[in-house]
């Protein structure tokens, strides 16, 4: 977590890549972990269904500034998207599963 | 990581100020309200049968055949008598009454809860347009963002704590400032950025009502109440004799507490299938949970009872209840207040350290900077002369007005327009030094308007004296910044820094 950017001011490039990263893909995770999450806490019976919202939505609340913070913490560019992507497709395809 | 830090904190900082700002204003917005409306009366409320008395043989008078009324009853917070109604088109009429005499107050005003609206929303209307809802949600994201990278940034967090540098650079004092504030009230920084997104967690992200209600939201909330609670049928009612307002206050307080009940909804009044719901206060416990009880109008019986409280609904109302503050009386609302202050006067350090050490660094003055700097002084200065401008607006717009709350929010707006504008065309120090210095006239001289101040000495009107002194006090930290940019030299000119610094 403590990898600096080498740079204090990176390229211009890498800050509008990453910035409109956190910003929509910050968002998009955020969305669909809160989607995948209730629907498993609903499906294996652990929550009530507004239960399921409520433990969900509030805890992907953190995912973002995680998102966020993971996004200008990496050095390389590829991995600095490539893990909240694949997240985001895996938790995708989750939901899909478990949709109602 | 300092990158994100900056930038985050430039950007989000301009939005972040003012909400921060306002929300401090709004813990008082009861306070607020009381002391720009004259007509309410402090003192000791009358007693409460006789209020309940007041505002049913009212609505009774004006609206017999609404669907629902809704009585509210006076705290020492709110002194007076809501009532309101909803009209045979859907529309609900609002008005507020002296609880002794039953006269209308007729002020139109946002009072207070102005600040409140531009808190949670820039003041945009959420029921037209969510935009400013979700502006600042993310704005609390950006805040958890700039506190959790400011803690990597500064490696040396605990030993800086104690450092301090008030003699030395412009940009250290500022940015030791900065980061002895940040500090001291991290974890409240933390808990409000957080708690303020749990408040209203499925407007900023509907994905779970997506995907368990097919997007309907109302589905969900209705849910989330009906499973704590089971609703019993009683018998078919009798004659649709109403119960009276003696009845229904000490029927309702028989479950909620006496002299617990907050305010109460008649539903389908002087008919068979009439039903009174009366809510809870909630400043005695930390909870924004609801607290009602449901009464057949007619015959008094319970017709919901609580089967079981859901947990995760519990926690969900004590965050909340951490970012409403209703508990803790005074006490808490001070604590808050100044934390807020604490949090704003963070921000605006940050977006000024910002400026301070590019412009440096650069050692020669920088286009953008120049009007990265001006846009600072709009956000932080104009907002606070925008802020206290509201103030004026509402003392000095008369009564008889037409769209006289919608005045005021304009005054505010346009108040902050032109402190851009000076922002934009005087140097950059002298700009701060002015908005400051006129931020601290305008409220020094917002408790004499009319004389207030002397009319409240007189009254001993603890409330609205403390507002004045509140004010005055606050006119004397602006003036005391005003001074400060205006008497000192920026530190950087000064001879001997070494000796300073070393």
């Amino acid at each position: 977590m403590a990898i600096e950017l080498k740079k204090d001011e990176p390229s211009i490039w890498q800050i509008v890549a990453r910035t409109v990263a956190a910003l929509a893909l910050g968002y998009v995770l955020t969305y669909i972990l809160t989607a995948a999450l209730s629907l498993a806490l609903f499906r294996a019976g652990w929550a009530s269904r507004p239960d399921a919202a409520n433990i969900s939505t509030n805890l992907a609340f953190l995912a973002f500034p995680a998102v966020v913070i993971w996004l200008f913490s990496q050095r390389r560019l590829i991995w600095a998207l490539g893990a909240p992507s694949v997240a985001t497709i895996l938790l995708a395809f989750l939901t899909v599963v478990l949709r109602l | 990581m300092s990158w994100l830090h900056s930038w985050c904190g430039l950007v989000f900082g301009w939005l972040l100020f003012g909400i921060l700002l306002t929300g401090s204003i709004a813990v008082f917005y009861d306070e607020i309200t009381y002391w720009l409306t004259p007509e309410m009366r402090g003192g000791p409320l009358p007693e409460r049968h006789q209020v309940m008395h007041l505002g049913w043989t009212y609505l009774d008078a004006k609206a017999p055949q609404s669907r629902l009324w809704k009585i509210t009853l006076p705290t020492t917070r709110e002194p007076f008598l809501g009532v309101s109604w909803r009209t045979a088109e859907g529309r609900t009429v609002n008005q507020r009454l002296d609880p002794e005499t039953g006269a209308q107050i007729k002020r139109d005003s946002e009072g207070g809860s102005f600040y409140l609206k531009y808190h949670e929303g820039l003041h945009i209307d959420r029921d037209k347009n969510p935009l400013g809802l979700l502006v600042v949600g993310a704005t609390g994201v950006a805040m958890l963002v700039a506190c959790i990278s400011g803690i990597i940034v500064h490696k040396r967090i605990f030993k800086d704590f104690f450092v301090l540098r008030p003699s030395a650079s412009a940009q250290r004092s500022m940015l030791d400032l900065h980061n002895v504030l940040g500090v001291m009230a991290l974890p409240f920084h933390l808990v409000m950025a957080y708690t303020g997104l749990v408040l209203l967690y499925w407007l900023y992200v509907p994905a779970a009502v997506q995907a368990l209600y097919h997007g309907d939201a109302p589905k969900f909330r209705t849910e989330a109440i009906t499973q704590e609670f089971k609703t019993v049928v009683g018998k078919p009612a009798g004659p649709a004799g109403l119960m009276g307002p003696d009845q229904v206050l000490e029927r309702a307080e028989l479950y909620l507490g006496p002299g617990k009940m907050a305010y109460v909804y008649v539903r389908d009044p002087h008919r068979a299938n009439a039903m009174v719901e009366a809510y809870r206060m909630r400043d005695d416990q930390v909870s924004q949970q609801v607290n009602q009880v449901a009464l057949n109008g007619v015959t008094g019986q319970e017709v919901r009872v609580l089967v079981k409280r859901s947990l995760p609904f519990r926690v969900q109302a004590f965050a909340a209840a951490l970012h409403w503050v209703e508990w803790g009386g005074n006490a808490a609302r001070w604590g808050y207040f100044l934390a807020g202050l604490i949090s704003s006067t963070m921000v605006g350090m940050g977006l000024a350290v910002f400026v301070e050490k590019r412009a440096r660094q650069a050692r020669r003055p920088l286009a953008w900077l120049r009007v990265i700097g001006a846009v600072n002084v709009a956000a932080v200065g104009g907002l606070c002369v925008a802020c206290i401008a509201y103030l004026w607006a509402e003392r000095l717009i008369s009564v008889s007005v037409h769209g006289r709350a919608a005045w005021s929010v304009a005054v505010f707006f346009w108040v902050w327009v032109v402190t851009a504008i000076h922002a934009g065309v005087r140097p950059s120090r002298r700009a701060w030094a002015e908005q400051f210095g006129l931020t601290a006239m305008l409220c020094l001289g917002a408790p004499f308007l009319g004389g207030l101040i002397v009319r409240d000495l007189e009254a001993a009107d603890g409330v609205r004296v403390a507002v004045d002194l509140t004010l005055i006090g606050l006119g004397l930290v602006f003036a005391g910044m005003s001074a400060g940019l205006v008497l000192k030299r920026p530190a950087s000119t000064v001879r001997g820094l070494k000796l300073v610094e070393a």
